[in-house]
């Protein structure tokens, strides 16, 4: 199979609305964890990472607006950012025949649900004419299509918190099969609507203090809101133009539990990472660090540190393993995304995020988790775990480019 | 009265008799996870009008454990 390589970054979430703000954000260990505001006083939860201060007019005409859900907005600001950074954003030629996947695990909720709040409860019988467009789960991916021009294979992905790695992985199937030498690849979520989090806080999962994975005292996870994109080039392409590239794509591991809805299991998140392994001709050895899924729940972070000793043995121990959740939050469809970037950039910075808010390991988690303070490490070779709801398991392996 | 409704809601969740379920029995042994516990409970907590934390669910494993806490919320709302 063809290389691909990682040539472009784009992101926004409550950490910073650009890759540098971000990744500064990650090397202070700086959780973005704050309380909410302006939530109806009927949701009990407490705490996210909302993009408070963003204002869609800084980025968009008032004209493009009507048909931009909060979802497509994100999409959108960090597709343009990740086509910059790529320096492909003034090159009709290769961006028009490039694909654009992007995964999503809401969908635009914020056009739907203000739909619904005036039909059931203002009793109003007519709906916005663009609901439908504004507010379908693939609007984000048509928004970013028309908004850079891409007019290759585009459409959208949902494997709820998985929905950006089986992005990234469909991206890289797309340039290795030959279909495009360019894939602009992430995902996106706008979760904190009033519908949106009374089903989360109704499930029972969600921190009411903040997300300490790993921790002896941990309590859950927390939302986050955002999203990230990342541009995949094959090596002949990216090599033709010269282009900068932050990290090889490997390999990629999929897998499904076919067991419990919520639950995560040992047996099908280690076959997803035994499977990224081996496709990226990897041994485990080779492997420094995991961007870990790292929710921050009970079931989760015991799940996956049993599959790191599981796959990993006693290199188990020798490895770095981070969620940076505990820093923007659970982003849903962008998740995987926005961890691929922190990875990437591991990778090519030689630092490794920290897990921040960690207050001693909880019962079953005794790896490293690299608590509080960003690391500096050479990464030759990482892996990003993503583990969704339904029991829908991504892992992506990178490599470094010179390694 | 409390542990009557209790065991009602989870004949009426794993459609079975009433007399099949005691409140000695272990949430998992009747074949409930924990899905089937918040489901359970949210339905108990429409009937008696309580709100059971986050924090208390996780010790919530025999159906008399079910059956104390919300008794325990009932009486504070009683005398609340």
């Amino acid at each position: 199979m063809g290389e691909v390589f990682i040539t472009g970054l784009g992101s926004i979430c409550g950490l910073g609305s650009t890759v540098p703000d971000y990744w500064a954000a990650l090397m202070a260990g700086q959780s973005a964890i704050r309380p909410l505001t302006g939530v109806d006083p009927g949701v009990k939860i407490r705490v996210g990472v909302p993009l408070d201060e963003f204002q869609a007019d800084r980025y968009f005409n008032v004209n493009e607006l009507p048909l931009l859900d909060r979802f497509s907005q994100f999409a959108v600001i960090s597709a343009r950012e990740a086509l910059a950074d790529a320096g492909l954003e003034d090159n009709a030629a290769i961006v028009s025949e490039a694909a654009a996947i992007i995964g999503t695990g809401c969908g635009g909720k914020q056009t739907d649900e203000e739909t619904y709040l005036q039909l059931y409860k203002q009793g109003r019988s007519r709906v916005y004419p663009l609901t439908i467009p504004k507010g379908m789960p693939s609007a984000a991916a048509s928004m970013v299509s028309q908004h850079l021009g891409i007019k290759g294979p585009v459409f959208s992905i949902a494997s709820a918190c998985a929905s950006s790695a089986h992005a990234v992985i469909q991206g890289r199937m797309m340039i290795q099969s030959g279909l495009v030498d360019v894939a602009l690849v992430g995902g996106t979520d706008a979760p904190f609507t009033y519908g949106l989090l009374k089903a989360w806080e109704a499930l029972r999962v969600v921190s009411n203090d903040t997300c300490r994975p790993f921790s002896i005292d941990r309590s859950g996870m927390v939302l986050g809101e955002g999203a990230a994109m990342l541009v995949l080039e094959s090596g002949e392409h990216a090599r033709q133009r010269g282009a900068r590239t932050y990290a090889e794509l490997a390999g990629c591991g999929m897998s499904s539990d076919a067991g419990h809805i919520t639950r995560p299991d040992v047996d099908g998140i280690s076959m997803a990472m035994t499977r990224a392994l081996e496709d990226a001709g990897l041994d485990a050895a080779a492997v420094q660090y995991i961007n870990a899924h790292g929710t921050g729940t009970v079931t989760n972070d015991v799940a996956e540190t049993q599959a790191v000793h599981r796959v990993f043995g006693p290199h188990a121990q020798s490895l770095m393993v981070s969620s940076t959740k505990s820093m923007h939050g659970h982003v849903l469809g962008a998740a995987s995304a926005l961890e691929l970037v922190a990875t990437a950039l591991a990778i090519s910075n030689g630092m490794v995020p920290p897990t921040a808010n960690f207050s001693g390991p909880g019962e079953g988690c005794d790896l490293d988790y690299v608590p509080g303070t960003a690391r500096e490490h050479r990464i030759d070779a990482a892996l990003s775990n993503a583990f969704a709801f339904g029991g829908l398991n991504a892992v992506i392996a990178l490599k470094a480019c010179d390694s | 009265m409390i542990q009557d409704t209790v065991i009602k809601e989870i004949s009426n969740h794993l459609r079975c008799d009433a007399g099949q379920i005691s409140p000695d029995m272990r949430l998992d042994e009747l074949g409930i996870d924990s899905l089937g516990a918040i489901t359970i409970l949210y339905e108990l907590e429409d009937q008696l009008d309580v709100e059971v934390p986050n924090n208390v669910f996780d010790s919530l494993n025999v159906v008399n454990d079910i059956v104390v806490q919300l008794e325990q919320l009932v009486n504070n709302k009683v005398s609340g």
